[in-house]
């Protein structure tokens, strides 16, 4: 979208702080997945018979947004492997913690194949799912539309855009390491939007759960009085994050997978069929049967 | 024999005030008072030397305004570029008494500088803030940004009690559309320069005391009772665009703004001259107060003037003994802290500063851009 000029600023960012949000957000996933797993599993045939037919097998690995794609989560007792997961030629990097060796292992099998990684993808969450104060709002590079906030102090998109950035930028080694493989072509895909009701943030909220708990501390936020960011800000976050995705990917010579626009609603939200139980930030498994059939068609055009 | 010297005080005599006891706090006229109250707030702008003046005077338990300051959801961010966030809003370097004047103004919505934004490949551009990191991408954002900006510069002129402006240059760069004044050079740190449009100008010493005696006329009619205190900028010319040598049109330079402080201080009441210039530059000086680049100022230097200038405010006492305030922020790095050390608390904030103030001294200002 733009080039980054030089790094003149010093990098603040609390990466022990993040995993730590970004720990709990996947094991709370973890424990909704499970519990919802039936009530999604009747899609998951139906779709499978759409998925299109690619030339080389197409390998999903990172972050908890790849398990609605079919890719099991981490696991501490899982050593990395890979599994098939379809006659359709996709395949899933499994195993434990997403550390050196996962990403080790995956170069070991990159060889002809095309890795669609899904990585990270809450930032947004993790920084801003409660309102700060004083709210802010930000106005997105191409929005003409949607008034801004009255009140909401404007919060440049860069600084934003470089805040999600900072959680992307272990992508450059990792990319370059997989394309440095014979056959190996890389794709960056797109996370989930957010859910169109905050009712489930509320509930959190009301609950003081561990993740809002820590979220309020890190931010300063009083929990008493803490209430979920607007949603249509949620969005706009989630739109600076994928651009920030898109961005670390691109600059590495590899291609960015965006969420098609038949998950999302009118204004932008995932839409409710594509929802994981009470999870407010992971998407189900019809979700990633979708995705899947996505990333194979823009492959397959890539291809072609 | 009697003469108007016989009664005059030490400080009139080189021989006992210079050359012999020299005190630095010594040099600031004392008629007006305390230079700044406790409790009172405090802005400053001008030249990179005003920012060296944060740290000390928040380490020192003064209020330093802060109008404009990063969202704490970025907090965990990149800090901002060249020193934009350590002023009260993010105005960044004034070096010029007539850029001063049309931030005021632009912050009353009484100028709008035809050439307000520049497109660039990686976004739109504020002239006036030409390096600022968080740049806005589109003219929505710019305008969105800019009318934030300008809100946030109009309250810290209202909301001041004493509002410090440090003279850094006559030499400017401006539109020659509508005079507009730019930090520096278009095309240095952002922009292009174009010689149709961008002009050359040295401001002679009298645009400057009536630019000066404007400001501050139109500032106490927005905030009646706000003291001002001048200082001039020890910091010699990165380059001078005169076809003079540096050195010549730096002396030229400071000796403009030092008159022309002089002036305004004289025409306005509750105005005073802080002598950071004379502090730095003056002979008596030690070797240093300037880094090698006989450019820089030197941490010795910047506590030097500190000192002076806390010895001046209510509640810094000045202590002969050791030649420095007994305020913790006055403390020069390499003095023994004494009694300070039973107080870890002060010596904490002490590190704290002395460590912002090293950070700030090697901060690169945008005037360097005119170097690169």
């Amino acid at each position: 979208m733009y080039s980054v000029e030089g790094e003149t600023g010093a990098k603040r960012l609390e990466t022990g702080w993040l995993d730590k949000l970004t720990g709990l957000l996947d094991r709370w996933s973890r424990w909704f997945r499970r519990s919802s797993a039936k009530e999604t599993a009747g899609y998951q045939s139906q779709t499978e018979a759409k998925t299109m037919k690619t030339m080389k097998t197409i390998v999903i690995a990172g972050h908890s947004h790849g398990v609605a794609l079919g890719m099991p989560g981490s696991s501490e007792d899982l050593k990395p492997q890979l599994i098939r997961l379809d006659d359709d030629g996709f395949e899933a990097m499994t195993g434990g913690d997403r550390d050196a060796a996962y990403w080790s292992a995956l170069a070991d099998v990159a060889r002809n194949k095309d890795i669609a990684i899904l990585w990270s993808g809450n930032e947004h969450v993790s920084y801003h799912l409660i309102e700060h104060t004083p709210k802010f709002d930000v106005v997105l590079p191409h929005d003409t539309g949607r008034p801004l906030d009255e009140g909401a102090v404007i919060v440049p998109y860069k600084a934003l855009f470089d805040l999600y950035r900072l959680s992307y930028d272990p992508l450059d080694a990792l990319i370059k390491n997989l394309q440095s493989v014979e056959g190996c072509r890389v794709f960056v895909i797109g996370t989930p939007p957010p859910r169109a009701d905050d009712a489930l943030i509320q509930a959190e909220i009301t609950g003081k759960s561990e993740l809002i708990r820590n979220i309020c501390e890190s931010f300063q936020i009083d929990i008493e009085t803490a209430r979920p960011a607007p949603r249509y800000l949620m969005r706009k976050l989630w739109s600076i994050l994928q651009d920030a995705s898109r961005h670390v990917a691109e600059r590495n010579g590899a291609q960015f997978l965006d969420v098609p626009a038949s998950v999302q609603t009118e204004d932008g939200f995932l839409r409710q069929e594509y929802t994981l139980g009470h999870d407010f930030t992971h998407a189900n498994n019809l979700y990633g049967e979708t995705m899947r059939q996505h990333i194979a068609m823009r492959i397959s055009a890539v291809e072609s | 024999m009697t003469h108007p010297y016989k009664s005059a005080p030490t400080r009139s005599f080189w021989t006992r005030s210079v050359a012999d006891n020299y005190i630095a706090a010594a040099t600031v006229e004392k008629v007006k008072g305390p230079l700044i109250r406790k409790g009172e707030s405090v802005v400053t702008a001008g030249s990179c030397f005003a920012s060296n003046l944060v740290p000390h005077l928040e380490g020192a338990g003064f209020t330093y305004l802060r109008t404009e300051q990063p969202h704490p959801s970025v907090r965990m961010s990149w800090e901002e570029n060249l020193g934009y966030a350590n002023f009260s809003a993010q105005y960044g370097n004034i070096y010029t008494v007539r850029q001063l004047r049309q931030l005021l103004h632009r912050s009353l919505g009484l100028f709008v500088p035809s050439e307000d934004r520049w497109h660039m490949p990686h976004g739109v551009i504020d002239p006036f803030r030409p390096g600022l990191r968080n740049h806005a991408l589109s003219d929505r954002e710019f305008d969105a940004l800019t009318g934030q900006h300008l809100a946030a510069v109009l309250r810290a002129f209202k909301e001041a009690d004493v509002f410090i402006f440090t003279l850094g240059l006559t030499e400017a760069w401006i539109s020659k559309a509508d005079g507009a004044v730019f930090p520096v050079c278009p095309g240095t740190v952002a922009g292009e320069f174009d010689a149709d449009r961008h002009g050359f100008r040295n401001f002679g010493v009298s645009e400057i005391a009536d630019d000066l005696n404007r400001f501050i006329g139109e500032l106490r009619a927005v905030n009646p009772g706000i003291r001002v205190i001048l200082t001039v900028s020890p910091v010699p010319l990165v380059a001078t665009a005169t076809n003079r040598h540096v050195l010549t049109a730096s002396t030229y330079s400071k000796s403009v703004l030092r008159v022309a402080a002089e002036m305004a201080c004289g025409a306005n009441g509750n105005t005073s001259y802080f002598p950071a210039y004379e502090i730095v530059t003056g002979p008596q000086a030690p070797k240093d107060f300037f880094e090698e680049d006989k450019r820089n100022v030197s941490q010795a230097a910047v506590f030097a003037v500190m000192s002076a200038f806390l010895e001046n405010c209510e509640g810094g006492e000045y202590s002969e003994a050791n030649g420095v305030a007994s305020n913790p922020a006055s403390v020069p790095p390499s003095a023994d802290p004494g009694p300070l050390q039973s107080e870890p608390t002060s010596a904490a904030r002490m590190d704290e500063v002395r460590e912002l103030g090293e950070k700030l001294r090697r901060a690169a200002c945008d005037e360097v851009m005119l170097e690169r």
